[in-house]
C-alpha cells in the first residue's frame, strides 16, 4: 500500500516537475529596458519665454544571449514584399550575407501587408521575438514611446545619413527607428493611349480632361447594352488603397487632413471639392469597385476592362509581365485631380524589434541590405514600383540591365521624378499649406494617425458611405472631419505636453 | 478504520494528481485569460502603447450607449441563427440519404466533408474569388447560364447582400460537421424500432417523425446549440470574406471585439464587449445543458 502511494506520489511530481522545466524552458529572455528622461530644452516663442519640455524615452536594450558553440544565431526578418521575384532576390541577399557570416542565420518570413501592427504588437505582448520588421509609420510614435523597436543610429550613419532623402529615416526624439527601403508614388495615373487616340482625346494634364476622357472611354463595344471597358477605376472600400488614392484629391485641391501645428485643416471646403471630385470620376468605374482593393484595378486594366487606373510602378511592370502586347498602349502620367502639384507616396520601412535576441548582428545585417548594390537589386525586382531611398541607388537602377527597364526607361524615370512631388500625409502633417495652396512637406509625423489612417481610414469609410451608403458628400464629409476632430482630441487630452515635432 | 482512512487520503492525492494537469492547463489557458479580461475591461488600455487607466464601468457603459455594439449584436443573431437552421435542414436530408443503402455511399460520405476539412482562408479566398461581380462563376451561372438575373449582384460589396453571402458560405463550410454528427446518431437506431412501427402499420412518414426524428433528437439539440455558440463566437470566416465591410454589414459582435483592439486600439473597450459576448454564450450554454438533458429524458421515457 505504501509503496503504491509512493509510486503514484513520485509519478505526479515527476510530471510536475517536467512540466515545469518545459513551461521554463520555452520562456523567452526578457530584454532589460531602461526609463530614461531626457531632458530637452526646446526653444518655442511663446510670448518670448523659454519653454522647457520634458520629454520620456523608453531605451530598450537587449541583452544578448551567450551561444554554444557551433550554434547558429538566427534572426527572423518579417516583410510583407511576397513577389516571388523579390522573395528570391531577398534570398540571394540572405544567402550572401549568410557565407560571410556563418554563425548567422536569417530567418524570411512573409506576411499579408496590412498584418504588421498585429504581428508587432501580439509579439511583444507575450514576449515573441520577431526581429527585423516591416512597420507602418503612423504607428512610430506610439512604437517607440512603448519601447518596441531597437534605435538605428549607427546602421543610418553606417550607411551614409546624407544620402536618404527626406522621409526616408525615421527618427523620434533624436533617434533613428526606421529605414525606408523603397518608396511608393501612389500619384500617378496609369492611361490606355490606344483607346484615348480611339476618342480623339489627349493624355489628360488637368481634371476637367481627365473626367472627359473618363467619359469618353466608358463604352459598351459589343451593343449588348452592357459596358465593356470603363473610363476610370479606383478603389471606393474603406481600406487603405482607397486612402492613398483619396489623399491625391486633397492636397491637389488645396486640403489637408491637419495643419502643421495639428490642427484640424479637413473641415476645409477644398475637401469636399475633393471628394465630389473623386466620385464624379467613379461614375465612369465598373460597380465593383466598393470593394476594390490593392490588386483589384491591376486586374481590371490587365483584363482590358478599365482605361485608366491610380497606380504605382507594380502596374506597368505586372502587365509587361503578364500581358506585353497590353503593355504596349498604356503609359504612366502624373495623376490630374487638382491644381497643385502634390501626391501620396511614402516609404515602405524596416525597423528592429526590441526583443530581438542577436541585436548587433540584425543591425549588421539591416546595414548590409542597404550598402552596397543590394538594395538597388532588390529594388529592380519590381522596376518604377520600388523606389529607392537615396539617389545614387536611384541612378545605379537606371543604369542596370534589366529588359523592362530598358524598354520604359522613360515611365521608370516619370515614377522616380514625381515621387519628389509626394509625401506621406502621416508622416509630413500639414505638408500642404491651404492659405497658400503651396506644397511644403516638414517631417512632421502625426502621432494620432493610427486612429485616422488605420485599417479602415477614416477619408475611406467617408468616400464608402457616398459610393456604398448612398450618403450626400457633404454629410459624408462633415461625418469625417468630425470622427478626425474626435480622434485627434482624445490623443491630445491623453498627451497634453504633446508639441509638434517642427515645433521642437 | 485507519488503513481506509489512508486509502481515502490516499485515493484523494491519486485523484487530484489525475486532475492536476487539467487543472493546471485549464487555469493557465481559460481562466487566467479570463480574469485578464475582466480586469483589462475595467481599464482604458492603448492597444500599442499598453498606456491604461483604471475607468471603473466606463467601457460597460461605452458599449451599452454604443449603437455600434447593438448593430453588431443585431448581426450576430442575424448570422447564427438562421445560418444553423439551415445548416440544420440540410444536414438531415444530407444524413437521411447517406443513411441508405445506395451505391457509392462512403465515398459520398467522404465528399461530404470535403468543405468542412478546407481551411477558412483558402475558403474565403476562393469564395470572393466565385462571388466577385466581373471575374466571379457564380454572376456568370446566373446572369450568362441560367438568365435568373440581369446584372451580376454586387455579393459582397453591398450592404444589403454581404452578410447574406457570408451566411451562404458558412452553411457550405459548417454543414458537413452537422451531417457527420446526425449521421452518426442514425448509425445507432436499432432496426427493430423500424420493424415494430412497420407492423403497427406506420407510413414512411410516420417512420420518420414518430421514430428517427425523437432518436436523433439529443444529437439536433447538441449540434443546434454547439453551433449556435460557435457561430457567434465565430471570427475567421466572417472576417475574411468582408473584413467587417461594407459599411459595417458583416461587422458581427467577435469582428466588432477586433477592430476596436486593432483598429482603433482600444483594447479596454474590446475586454468590455466580449464580457457581453460571455454573458451571452453563458446563457445559450446552459439552455443547452437544460436542453439536452430534457431531450435524453424523453428518450428514455
Amino acid at each position: 500500500m505504501k509503496s503504491k502511494l509512493t509510486s503514484q506520489t513520485l509519478t505526479i511530481t515527476t510530471f510536475l516537475i517536467v512540466a515545469s522545466l518545459i513551461l521554463g524552458a520555452c520562456a523567452t529572455p526578457t530584454p532589460e529596458t531602461v526609463e530614461v528622461e531626457v531632458i530637452k530644452t526646446v526653444e518655442v516663442e511663446v510670448e518670448k519665454e523659454v519653454e522647457v519640455e520634458k520629454i520620456v524615452e523608453v531605451l530598450v536594450t537587449p541583452t544578448a544571449p551567450s551561444l554554444p558553440e557551433g550554434g547558429v544565431k538566427t534572426i527572423p526578418f518579417m516583410t510583407t514584399e511576397s513577389d516571388p521575384e523579390t522573395v528570391a532576390l531577398f534570398q540571394e541577399i540572405i544567402a550572401e550575407y549568410e557565407t560571410d557570416h556563418p554563425d548567422v542565420r536569417i530567418d524570411l518570413v512573409l506576411t499579408a501587408h496590412g498584418s504588421e501592427e498585429e504581428r508587432l504588437i501580439t509579439a511583444n505582448a507575450v514576449g515573441a521575438e520577431l526581429g527585423i520588421v516591416a512597420i507602418h509609420p503612423e504607428f512610430l510614435v506610439d512604437y517607440v514611446e512603448a519601447g518596441y523597436l531597437l534605435t538605428l543610429d549607427e546602421t543610418v550613419d553606417g550607411v551614409g545619413r546624407d544620402k536618404f532623402k527626406t522621409g526616408a529615416v525615421l527618427s523620434q526624439v533624436g533617434h533613428d527607428y526606421a529605414l525606408g527601403y523603397a518608396a511608393g508614388n501612389n500619384a500617378t495615373l496609369w492611361v490606355r493611349t490606344d483607346l484615348l487616340e480611339e476618342a480623339g482625346l489627349e493624355i489628360p494634364t488637368n481634371y476637367d480632361e481627365l473626367l472627359a476622357a473618363a467619359k469618353a472611354m466608358t463604352k459598351d463595344t459589343d451593343g449588348d447594352g452592357d459596358i465593356d471597358i470603363y473610363g476610370y477605376g479606383a478603389p471606393a472600400a474603406a481600406n487603405g488603397a482607397t486612402w492613398l488614392r483619396f489623399n491625391n484629391f486633397v492636397w491637389q485641391n488645396c486640403g489637408e487632413y491637419f495643419d502643421k501645428q495639428g490642427n484640424l485643416a479637413f473641415d476645409n471646403p477644398n475637401v469636399l471639392e475633393a471628394l465630389k471630385r473623386y466620385v464624379a470620376l467613379l461614375e465612369y468605374a465598373p460597380p465593383d469597385v466598393a470593394g476594390w482593393s490593392w490588386f483589384d484595378g491591376i486586374i481590371a486594366m490587365t483584363a482590358g476592362t478599365v482605361a485608366m487606373h491610380p497606380y504605382g510602378g507594380r502596374l506597368g511592370y505586372n502587365i509587361w509581365r503578364d500581358k506585353p502586347e497590353l503593355r504596349e498602349n498604356i503609359k504612366v502620367v502624373w495623376g490630374p485631380y487638382g491644381d497643385v502639384k502634390a501626391g501620396e507616396g511614402g516609404y515602405d520601412y524596416l525597423a528592429i524589434s526590441a526583443n530581438v535576441r542577436w541585436p548587433d548582428e540584425a543591425r549588421d545585417f539591416m546595414k548590409f541590405f542597404f550598402s552596397g548594390d543590394r538594395l538597388a537589386r532588390f529594388n529592380m525586382t519590381v522596376p518604377g514600383h520600388l523606389i529607392p531611398p537615396t539617389e545614387e541607388i536611384q541612378a545605379a537602377m537606371l543604369a542596370m540591365e534589366h529588359p523592362y527597364g530598358s524598354e520604359y526607361t522613360e515611365d521608370i524615370k516619370l515614377l522616380f521624378d514625381t515621387a519628389n512631388d509626394t509625401a506621406s500625409a502621416a508622416l509630413f502633417m500639414g505638408a500642404l499649406e491651404t492659405d497658400t495652396c503651396t506644397f511644403n512637406p516638414v517631417y512632421n509625423p502625426m502621432p494620432w494617425g493610427g486612429g485616422i489612417f488605420g485599417a479602415a481610414p477614416i477619408e475611406a469609410q467617408m468616400v464608402e458611405k457616398v459610393i456604398v451608403g448612398g450618403m450626400s458628400p457633404e454629410d459624408a464629409w462633415t461625418w469625417a472631419y468630425t470622427e478626425m476632430q474626435r480622434v485627434a482630441d482624445e490623443w491630445k487630452a491623453e498627451h497634453p505636453d504633446w508639441v509638434p515635432a517642427i515645433d521642437r | 478504520m485507519q488503513m481506509r482512512l489512508g486509502k481515502k487520503i490516499e485515493d484523494k492525492i491519486f485523484a487530484w494528481g489525475l486532475a492536476a494537469p487539467s487543472i493546471i492547463a485549464l487555469t493557465a489557458l481559460s481562466i487566467y485569460p479570463f480574469i485578464t479580461a475582466v480586469q483589462t475591461s475595467l481599464y482604458s488600455i492603448n492597444t500599442i502603447s499598453r498606456e491604461s487607466n483604471f475607468v471603473g464601468f466606463d467601457n460597460y457603459s461605452w458599449v451599452l450607449s454604443s449603437t455600434i455594439f447593438w448593430e453588431s449584436l443585431v448581426r450576430s443573431f442575424k448570422w447564427a441563427i438562421p445560418g444553423v437552421i439551415l445548416q440544420l435542414i440540410l444536414a438531415i436530408i444530407c444524413s437521411l440519404v447517406l443513411h441508405q443503402e445506395l451505391k457509392g455511399r462512403n465515398f459520398a460520405r467522404g465528399m461530404v466533408l470535403i468543405p468542412y476539412l478546407i481551411p477558412n482562408i483558402v475558403g474565403s479566398i476562393v469564395w470572393r474569388f466565385m462571388l466577385n461581380p466581373t471575374v466571379g462563376i457564380i454572376n456568370y451561372i446566373l446572369v450568362d447560364l441560367l438568365g435568373v438575373i440581369d446584372k451580376p449582384l454586387m455579393w459582397l460589396m453591398q450592404p444589403k447582400t454581404a452578410l447574406f453571402a457570408v451566411i451562404l458560405v458558412g452553411i457550405w463550410h459548417f454543414t458537413p460537421f452537422m451531417i457527420i454528427l446526425i449521421l452518426g446518431r442514425l448509425q445507432t437506431l436499432p432496426i427493430e424500432l423500424y420493424d415494430a412501427a412497420k407492423i403497427d402499420g406506420a407510413d414512411s412518414v410516420q417512420l420518420f417523425w414518430f421514430v428517427t426524428l425523437p432518436w436523433i433528437m439529443p444529437i439536433i439539440l447538441v449540434a443546434a446549440m454547439l453551433r449556435t455558440i460557435w457561430l457567434f463566437n465565430h471570427f475567421d470566416l466572417v472576417y475574411l470574406m468582408a473584413f467587417g465591410g461594407p459599411m459595417g454589414a458583416t461587422t458581427t459582435v467577435p469582428v466588432l471585439i477586433y477592430t476596436t483592439a486593432f483598429d482603433n486600439l482600444r483594447m479596454g473597450r474590446a475586454a468590455a464587449i466580449s464580457m457581453f459576448l460571455v454573458i451571452i454564450l453563458l446563457v445559450a450554454s446552459i439552455a443547452y445543458t437544460w436542453s439536452f438533458s430534457r431531450a435524453e429524458e424523453r428518450l428514455r421515457d
